[in-house]
């Protein structure tokens, strides 16, 4: 989505979480696009400087996810677009995957056609191609002939190996298959779990969330050892918490977060680092527990201080929120808004994650009050500017974001402007529950009225019927009336009265 | 001559007879009247009954006197070859004298003689109408219904009434007889009260009032819509939406058979305009609905529901747009009414709407929030005064101290107006209280009546069957009907 390269030529099935368009679980693209893209065509466009040094902050990852990350801080970050391109152009030269290697010289290209790393190589290019061809062809011809042996482990490493050789070489539909036909040829419990973590690992590359967590779902009805189950814990609650942070269900996916076991050290820095775990449960647990949860599960918890000891200013905007500092809280979040946009996990998500913590602040603001002046509500969520007199005018964009929080149900307050406060409605719950309670009557009987009448007509045989039906029923009707019953007012008046009505309607 | 009198005053009504006499007795008493007086010589016996109307009291022998105007107006008819008399128009003796009646009859009696009684309604209907002054009728037939009392049943007769009212845009004399809960239609149910008399105490109408009895011309599909429809229209005009809106929801929501009537497209159509005007918005439609129903409505009220949308998502452009493209289509269904009432509610509901986020604001500030069908300043005050004075919004208009031009309006919280709503409150559960009744009642009474009715004995008798064992399912069915002996007979009859 908004990682979605502008030339449809390039989606091809090497471009990294492309697929995330089509997978995206529950949540709502166009909600996202719309808050994401509102400022700058297809992609984000982040012009802060961001406060992390690149060098640095991609030495914290191994394997594909380095390309990843450097490519979207390359085509995102304006500060850092020529250094991160030309790193990622570095590392994807140093790979087998040549379609990437086209790419990042192509969006460098676009931003600053005078390097020398943005003129295609086309020698290592076709090099490259002709050697990953050659491998290709190899392993497949290699696991052919395992197939004809029959012997199970050779299958299984054969396809392990050529699993890894187009994960190497991004093709990753292909190096998916690949794995998942290991399954079949797994003797022992431990081949199990590498399976599925090479799987979820090719997963999360290719942004399919719903097979990583039904991946993790598998790993976790597998029952090893105790060593095994310690060293594998910490990557299937990180790969699950990604998962769930991408679907949507932030509550969930900091759960998973909190109770990842801080050995996950560097061990899984092909996907995340520690100090992602710190930034991502942190942003999770503000985003959707209230002031105890906070405090109890996240600064209280003993484990997850290990990571939040990497980020400390997450720590320091919890506990700030936890103290009902919301100013603060909100100044660090806002400060380090382009970092988090840069991430390639967070950056469509933060966002709604920055909204809603903005919301929570402002009801939990509200509560000890019933009423509050406009005024020194600006002051303290208003950012960035320090005129408040402007601010709380009754269109300023403070108000409006008032308004829409009582008029979509989340304030239970109403705006006062002529004294400028803001007055926390005090409803009198016991007349509430009479109406309510009065409605429902109405609504009873109304309904019952409706249910009864509809018995009794369909007893009396009264139901809308076609017309020949119906004419036919005249017809014994007229008949019967006629041997029956007298008729002392004639036809005639009848039917002018029926005329008049006709002519009424 | 005093024979035939004798006769007349043979059997007074029962609070007015001395010696208490027993149902049975005073049932074949009148039975033996109704005999006498239904003989073909009678009538030709003398030659004007003018004189007996004065003996004759209406109250105490209202079947003789309802026999009395029957065979006047038979006599009257003949001889002026003319189906209503000049004296029978509004004003005329006869006229006054069926007026009498059917102010003062005794409901027990008219209980055998329902034909001729509902001739009688008839006759001062197309009375009214012969001088075009239908108004005159709607209070006589409106009373003469409401002493009937039906007590839930729907005769002929309240259509008459209701398309009587409609047609002289007399409309509140018919209140009294609409806003009580009708639940049953006539039907056969000879066999479920053989034992008890007509005169007898009864708790519900069905006793007397069923297919035979004459009260109502054989119904059909039609009579039951459109007199809910008509209904409708009454407290449309009298802008009693919640009423006029559940009234169409009978309509809308009425059993169907493979097809669907015109009238219940119209009520749809008007339904949702009455759902605007009255709640702002468009309720959820019963489940009683049958999808393919709904769909009928939804392609047949096209242009409805579009301007319902523009109306619900306070899209005033669109909303105009829609009206005027429509304008054909309202004058053909004879909604423009109602359609042009529109912006007024939606600037009502607008308001009340801002209430709800503000609780207090300029005037200029609610022109800006609720763009309006009003595009004036001044405009915008005296429409929400006029909300304030007719009791909708719970509100204030305040001058700001020196500048007269800027009005403050301030929304009231609910609990101010305490005293005003304990009242409020009252009245609604005692109009609560009598339509749950009248509801629980009739709800016993057709459960009863559908228990006892042929399909489910023969459902019961079939399921009987099935379990094999006569002797062991005998005792099986008699649990599961839990009534009385006479069915337990029924049914071993019918299983041998």
């Amino acid at each position: 989505m908004a990682l979605a390269p502008l030339d449809p030529a390039e989606m091809g099935p090497s471009s990294p979480y492309v697929s995330q368009t089509a997978i995206s679980m529950g949540v709502d693209p166009d909600t996202l696009n719309g808050t994401m893209n509102a400022t700058a065509g297809p992609f984000v466009r982040v012009d802060d400087p961001p406060k992390f040094e690149l060098e640095s902050y991609i030495a914290n990852y191994t394997g594909r996810t380095r390309f990843n990350r450097m490519f979207l801080i390359g085509t995102c970050s304006t500060h850092l677009a020529v250094e991160a391109l030309k790193a990622a152009v570095a590392e994807a030269k140093s790979g087998k995957d040549v379609s990437r290697y086209e790419r990042a010289v192509q969006a460098l290209s676009e931003i600053a056609p005078n390097e020398a790393e943005a003129v295609i190589d086309r020698d290592w290019a076709e090099r490259s191609q002709k050697v990953v061809k050659a491998e290709t062809d190899r392993l497949e011809h290699e696991l052919r002939g395992y197939k004809n042996n029959l012997i199970k482990e050779s299958i299984r490493m054969g396809n392990e190996d050529l699993g890894q050789h187009y994960h190497q070489i991004g093709d990753l539909p292909s190096a998916f298959k690949a794995y998942s036909r290991m399954r079949d040829f797994c003797t022992t419990p431990s081949h199990i779990v590498s399976m599925l973590f090479k799987i979820i690992s090719v997963s999360i590359e290719r942004g399919d969330w719903l097979s990583v967590q039904s991946h993790v779902q598998r790993l976790r009805g597998q029952q090893p050892k105790q060593e095994e189950q310690t060293k594998n814990q910490p990557k299937m609650a990180a790969a699950m918490s990604l998962s769930q942070l991408h679907s949507g269900s932030y509550l969930e996916a900091a759960n998973s977060f909190l109770a990842t076991n801080p050995s996950l050290g560097d061990s899984y820095n092909e996907v995340l680092s520690p100090n992602d775990v710190a930034v991502y449960g942190g942003l999770c647990a503000l985003a959707s527990m209230d002031r105890n949860e906070l405090q109890r599960r996240v600064l209280d918890n003993n484990s997850f201080r290990n990571f939040l000891e990497l980020e400390p200013h997450i720590r320091r905007a919890i506990s700030f929120f936890c103290n009902s500092k919301f100013r603060p809280c909100l100044e660090i979040l806002e400060a380090y808004q382009a970092d988090y946009l840069l991430d390639i996990h967070l950056q469509r998500h933060i966002q709604t994650l920055y909204t809603r913590i903005r919301t929570k602040s402002i009801q939990q603001y509200l509560i000890p009050f019933s009423r509050v002046s406009l005024d020194s509500m600006a002051k303290i969520f208003v950012l960035g500017t320090t005129d408040q007199t402007i601010q709380t005018d009754s269109n300023s964009a403070f108000v409006q974001e008032l308004i829409g929080l009582i008029q979509d149900g989340t304030l239970d307050a109403r705006i006062d402007l002529e004294k400028r406060v803001l007055v926390s409605s005090q409803g009198d719950k016991r007349l509430e529950v009479q109406e309510a309670a009065l409605d429902s009557l109405d609504n009873y009987v109304r309904e019952a009225h409706l249910r009864l009448l509809r018995a009794n007509i369909v007893r009396a045989g009264l139901e809308v019927r076609p017309l020949h039906d119906e004419r036919r029923l005249k017809i014994e009707e007229r008949g019967g009336k006629r041997s029956t019953l007298g008729n002392f007012l004639s036809r005639a008046s009848g039917m002018k009265q029926q005329e008049k009505l006709r002519s009424f309607e | 001559m005093s024979d035939f009198l004798g006769r007349l005053s043979s059997v007074p009504s029962r609070p007015h007879d001395p010696d208490n006499i027993s149902a049975e007795r005073y049932d074949r008493q009148l039975r033996d009247l109704i005999s006498y007086l239904k003989q073909p010589g009678v009538a030709s016996s003398t030659s004007d009954y003018s004189d007996f109307f004065e003996i004759v009291s209406p109250s105490v022998h209202s079947l003789s006197f309802l026999f009395l105007l029957r065979f006047q107006i038979q006599l009257v008819q003949k001889r002026t070859k003319r189906d209503i008399p000049q004296n029978l128009h509004p004003g005329g003796d006869l006229w006054k004298q069926v007026v009498r009646f059917l102010r003062s009859f005794d409901p027990i009696q008219i209980r055998y003689a329902g034909y001729e009684w509902r001739q009688l309604v008839e006759v001062v209907a197309s009375a009214a109408q012969a001088i075009s002054k239908p108004a005159l009728a709607v209070k006589v037939i409106a009373d003469a219904l409401g002493r009937l009392n039906t007590s839930g049943m729907f005769t002929s007769v309240h259509l008459t009434l209701v398309k009587l009212a409609l047609l002289s845009s007399s409309y509140t004399h018919t209140l009294p007889i609409m806003d009580k809960v009708l639940c049953n239609f006539p039907t056969d149910t000879n066999h479920v009260h053989h034992e008890t008399f007509l005169c007898s105490e009864h708790g519900s109408s069905a006793a007397f009032i069923t297919d035979t009895s004459g009260f109502s011309t054989k119904l059909t599909y039609r009579d039951h819509l459109q007199f809910y429809l008509y209904s409708a229209m009454i407290y449309m005009a009298l802008k009693r939406w919640d009423h006029a809106s559940h009234c169409l929801s009978v309509v809308i929501s009425s059993p169907t058979a493979n097809s669907v009537s015109k009238i219940m497209v119209e009520a749809y159509k008007k339904w949702v305009l009455a759902s605007l005007l009255g709640y702002g918005k468009l309720p959820p439609t019963s489940r009683m609905i049958a999808p393919h129903v709904t769909r009928v409505y939804q392609s047949l009220a096209r242009p409805y529901v579009s301007l319902a949308e523009a109306f619900e998502k306070a899209d005033l452009q669109k909303m105009s747009a829609e009206v005027d493209l429509g304008q054909s289509i309202w004058r053909d269904d004879k909604n423009t009414g109602l359609v042009s009432q529109l912006f007024e509610a939606y600037d009502k509901f607008m308001i009340i709407k801002l209430g709800r986020t503000f609780s207090a604001l300029t005037i200029a500030d609610v022109l800006q929030r609720a763009p309006s069908y009003f595009k004036d300043h001044y405009d915008t005050e005296e429409f929400v005064a006029s909300l304030v004075m007719s009791d909708t919004l719970r509100a204030t208009l305040s001058h700001l101290p020196g500048t007269e031009s800027t009005t403050m309006l301030r929304f009231c919280l609910s609990t101010q107006f305490h005293a005003f709503r304990e009242e409020h409150i009252r009245t609604r559960l005692m109009r609560g209280k009598s339509a749950l009744n009248t509801i629980a009642k009739g709800i016993v009474q057709t459960d009863q009546t559908l228990e006892l009715s042929d399909e489910n004995l023969h459902f019961i008798a079939r399921s009987q069957k099935w379990n094999g064992d006569p002797e062991k399912s005998g005792a099986v069915g008699s649990g599961e009907a839990g009534v009385g002996g006479d069915i337990d007979e029924d049914l071993m009859g019918d299983g041998h």
